[in-house]
């Protein structure tokens, strides 16, 4: 609701900093995210990974990571070669280290312009804090 | 008797006539004695007579209201008809003054200049780049507010 409130409005800019908190799962499936963004597909594929969540705590991640890739109608090949080359661990790892800097530990946590909103909020109270930094900025 | 009523009737009247004859002025005549009577008990006997009034006429002075009375027109057929009576004519009765209604004026019909076509607001939600810090964004990078999602898809 988010974007189509207002990041299509050109109020707000919506950007995604990884969370590893469940170990190589986790690293394995941001880095997948990355591999989809090589082909300007992460936001949509971050859409459909947070759809198949329950499908990313079974098997092996990577076989469960690329078979999703092909659902989504990626380029198997680019998307496979990036995900086993790791050609995008070295940004999942330095996106992490910034949200340790900034003393982010829980997930999902939302840091609007110099707000942090902790846990999952309901959409009413996003409209409240985005609303007034935009009041702020007028 | 008879006799004598009747001759006393005329004796009468003859004594009235001759009275009237004098003018009942002293001047009169001696009554005829043919004619006595005893006017003493009939007519008596005046002075001075009452002279008769008589009536002067007095002007009355011309009026400034005075209305002279209208004269009647001459009837001949060379008469001016225009002035034939003072009676009124038909007026024609006027006519109505339409009433103004609020016209509007009309104004200046815009020409239509060419006018370059507006620049088309992008569609946010398929402008995505990647931020100073590497983090990928959605959305105006110009936008007053930036919003980051710090999360794991597990």
């Amino acid at each position: 609701m988010i974007e189509e409130t207002y990041v299509k409005a050109g109020l707000v800019s919506l950007a995604f900093n990884p969370v590893l908190n469940h170990g190589d799962r986790s690293l394995q499936s941001h880095q997948a995210a990355e591999c989809a963004a090589k082909q300007g597909q992460f936001w949509p594929f971050r859409h459909f990974l947070f759809e198949n969540q329950n499908a990313l705590w079974g098997g092996d991640i990577r076989t469960t990571l690329k078979q999703l890739a092909a659902d989504f109608s990626l380029d198997e090949g680019l998307f496979n070669a990036c995900l086993d080359e790791q050609q995008t661990l070295n940004l999942v790892n330095q996106q992490d280290a910034r949200r340790l800097d900034k003393g982010i530990y829980s997930q999902p946590s939302f840091e609007i312009n110099d707000q942090i909103l902790i846990g999952g909020q309901p959409f009413s109270q996003f409209q409240v804090v985005i609303e007034g930094q935009i009041a702020q900025s007028q | 008797m008879s006799n004598k009523l009747s001759i006393a009737i005329v004796i009468f009247f003859l004594a009235i006539l001759n009275n009237c004859a004098r003018g009942g002025t002293e001047t009169a005549s001696a009554p005829d004695s043919s004619s006595s009577i005893a006017t003493d008990t009939l007519i008596p006997a005046t002075g001075t007579a009452t002279p008769l009034p008589t009536w002067t006429h007095t002007p009355v002075p011309p009026s400034a209201t005075a209305t002279p009375l209208p004269t009647l027109a001459d009837t001949s057929d060379e008469a001016d008809t225009s002035a034939e009576t003072n009676l009124p004519t038909n007026t024609p009765e006027p006519t109505p003054t339409p009433i103004p209604t609020n016209t509007p004026v009309p104004t200046d019909t815009p020409v239509p200049t060419n006018t370059p076509d507006p620049t088309p607001i992008p569609d946010w939600l398929t402008v995505t780049g990647r931020t100073e810090e590497g983090l990928l964004y959605l959305g105006n990078p110009q936008a007053p507010v930036r919003l980051i999602d710090y999360s794991d898809f597990m």
